[in-house]
């Protein structure tokens, strides 16, 4: 297996305030990675810092084999997509993709067929003598990302390539994103902050959470499995109850006086996580398998797909987030069951202090 | 495409919004220029100043003299030039400097460009003439480097120092508004697509900030083209400029139309210069 990204220990602080606490990120040759977190969790400075764009503290960044830790941006195999485009406004479509070639010193020639193959890429045939400034966002985007690919570096950068997008278009895109990737083959090094984008682009993800990375793994595994209650209520986890296990370690016993069972045990769980669209709620009925739980619906929300009940359960009142089964919905104030999947019930550690 | 909606203003308002600026830029600029264009069709009357009657004897003076005319013209636009590509070359990295500059300091700078216009001109460049004589400073030092006493005084060289001292904010200013309005994220870009420090520049800066140098060059090659005071004070025999023999018409020969004739043939000809200028800016954005 050969990489194409080996970062080592990154550190980065800005004015004494950490941004990156000590990352490691390797990223396979040909595959599409994405890097997700919440708004200064540090993962566009380590894109930064791939790019040559910011230097780290500490730490090693290893491409296609090469050390290029001290290297400046331009020597660098690496091409960045950024979020707001940055097209040249004073060359037209053709030139802002053939700039990279041109500054590589390749012929006038080459340089015009290779432009126009990577507009042909992105589905921007004949746009090349357009002005940049008559493009719509969509368009920018695809001249960026072909301005990106054509001298075919070892990866392609992403920083929030979409984010300016409205959410049609952004569907579109990430369709077309990872379609084009499977197409070049060059890897992709992907940043936002959506983790809907992440898991439908990528092949692997890693999720940053204060200059750490909190988990990485195949996006099915990170969806299933969040490592932590940090990743659990950023993947949207709807259910994190505190409790402990019961010593048998089939069941855990939430703060609430909930009972849960689960498939997996974790001995010194601190928190189920239970994904609210895992607990089916329905009208109380007799004969109830023996796991049920019942409460009394205290809100109703319709979400489209499916609505959001939840639901008061137990004595002490534990707040559970379900999903109504088919049917009508519940009203407020009645009496349902709630069906839980010992597979659904996913136990995490406690928090680290 | 069609143009973006703008808020309907009747046609009288619109009037009324236009009167103003278009009855100031009559004032101040064009009644000037007319009254010169008047001027310079009169005759010297023996006292001196002019005499309506119509006479082109002025111009006809200028026709006549053509070789000293434009030899003069030459000359100015030489020192000009000169003057004006200095400049350029010194208000560039300067501007970036002030742009780069933590916000706080940018303003403090841009106060330290501006701060000696404050003074008055004549005033500053009584100073060069101070500073560059042959007992002056820049001697004494030179003294004390073992080299000889240079006379700088009197020669082009003392004018164009005299030229980029004086009108140095003019291109500064302008190109530092260029600069500090240009995207970050294109230098970025540029870097990031394989340019190095030069070329990102040469192919992306310096066309970016074209309109701010181009606009700091103007102001400063058309003032530079008609000074009298700096050739006057820091030139000699050898330096005369259009300004000079223009004004020498005034103060000197008393001789207004062929004063006025001169300075609207100044004008023509900073106007002929700009021309292409202006064109070429129409044709880039179209």
């Amino acid at each position: 297996m050969s990489f194409d990204l080996e970062a080592t220990g990154i550190r980065k602080a800005f004015a004494g305030v950490p941004a990156l606490g000590g990352v490691d990120l390797v990223v396979e040759k040909g595959s599409f990675y994405a890097l997700v977190g919440p708004s200064g969790c540090g993962k566009s400075t380590l894109l930064r810092i791939v790019g040559g764009h910011e230097s780290p503290d500490a730490g090693r960044v290893v491409i296609g084999g090469r050390d290029v830790t001290a290297d400046p941006p331009e020597q660098r195999p690496v091409h960045t997509v950024f979020q707001h485009y940055a097209l040249f406004p004073h060359l037209c479509v053709e030139d802002n993709v053939a700039f990279p070639l041109r500054m590589r010193g390749t012929g006038r020639r080459e340089r015009r067929a290779r432009a126009a193959e990577a507009l042909a890429m992105v589905r921007l045939d004949g746009y090349g003598r357009r002005p940049v400034a008559t493009l719509s966002g969509g368009e920018k985007q695809r001249v960026a990302l072909a301005r990106a690919l054509v001298p075919r570096p070892a990866i392609v950068l992403l920083d929030e390539p979409l984010g300016a997008l409205d959410l049609q278009l952004r569907r579109a895109m990430q369709d077309e994103l990872r379609d084009l990737q499977h197409r070049v083959g060059l890897t992709f090094l992907h940043v936002t902050h959506d983790q809907e984008e992440a898991f439908r682009l990528a092949d692997r993800v890693a999720v940053l959470h204060r200059g750490l990375v909190a988990q990485q793994g195949a996006p099915r595994d990170v969806y299933r499995r969040p490592a932590s209650r940090f990743v659990a209520a950023f993947l949207g986890v709807g259910n994190l109850l505190p409790g402990r296990p019961e010593p048998d370690g089939r069941r855990f016993r939430t703060e609430g006086g909930l009972v849960l069972e689960t498939a997996e045990p974790r001995p010194g769980a601190a928190f189920a996580a239970v994904r609210e669209e895992r607990v089916l709620v329905q009208p109380e009925r007799a004969g109830a398998p023996a796991g049920d739980l019942s409460g009394l619906v205290e809100d109703v929300v319709f979400l489209g797909a499916t609505t959001r009940v939840s639901v008061r359960v137990g004595g002490a009142g534990a707040l559970v987030q379900g999903v109504a089964a088919d049917g009508a919905p519940p009203a407020k104030g009645a009496r349902v069951t709630l069906h839980v999947d010992p597979e659904d019930v996913w136990l995490l550690p406690p928090e680290p202090a | 495409m069609s143009p973006p909606p703008t808020e309907r203003a009747g046609p009288v308002s619109k009037a009324a919004t236009l009167a103003l600026p278009v009855a100031w830029a009559a004032l101040l600029l064009l009644l000037p220029l007319v009254v010169m264009v008047v001027t310079s069709t009169g005759s010297r009357p023996p006292s001196g100043g002019v005499q309506h009657d119509g006479s082109l004897q002025a111009w006809s003076w200028i026709a006549s003299r053509g070789e000293l005319v434009s030899r003069t013209a030459w000359r100015s636009a030489r020192i000009a030039g000169v003057a004006t590509l200095l400049c350029v070359l010194l208000a560039t990295p300067t501007a970036w400097w002030i742009a780069r500059a933590p916000l706080r300091r940018r303003a403090l700078l841009l106060l330290l460009v501006v701060v000696p216009s404050w003074t008055s001109f004549l005033l500053r460049t009584y100073a060069w003439k101070i500073l560059l004589r042959t007992e002056g400073p820049v001697n004494e030092l030179l003294g004390l480097l073992g080299a000889g006493p240079v006379s700088f005084l009197n020669t082009e060289g003392a004018v164009v120092v005299g030229l980029v001292y004086g009108y140095l904010p003019f291109a500064v200013l302008p190109i530092y508004v260029a600069v500090e309005r240009l995207d970050r994220d294109l230098l970025h870009a540029a870097r990031d697509l394989g340019a190095g420090p030069v070329r990102t520049f040469v192919s992306v800066a310096f066309p970016l900030t074209l309109a701010g140098t181009v606009a700091g060059a103007m102001l400063v090659f058309v003032p530079s083209l008609a000074a009298f005071v700096t050739p006057a004070l820091l030139g000699g025999d050898d330096t005369y400029m259009v300004g000079q023999l223009t004004q020498d018409q005034f103060m000197k020969a008393r001789d207004w139309p062929l004063g006025s004739a001169l300075g609207a043939a100044l004008a023509a000809a900073a106007l002929l210069a700009l021309l292409p200028v202006a064109l070429a800016k129409r044709v880039a954005r179209a």
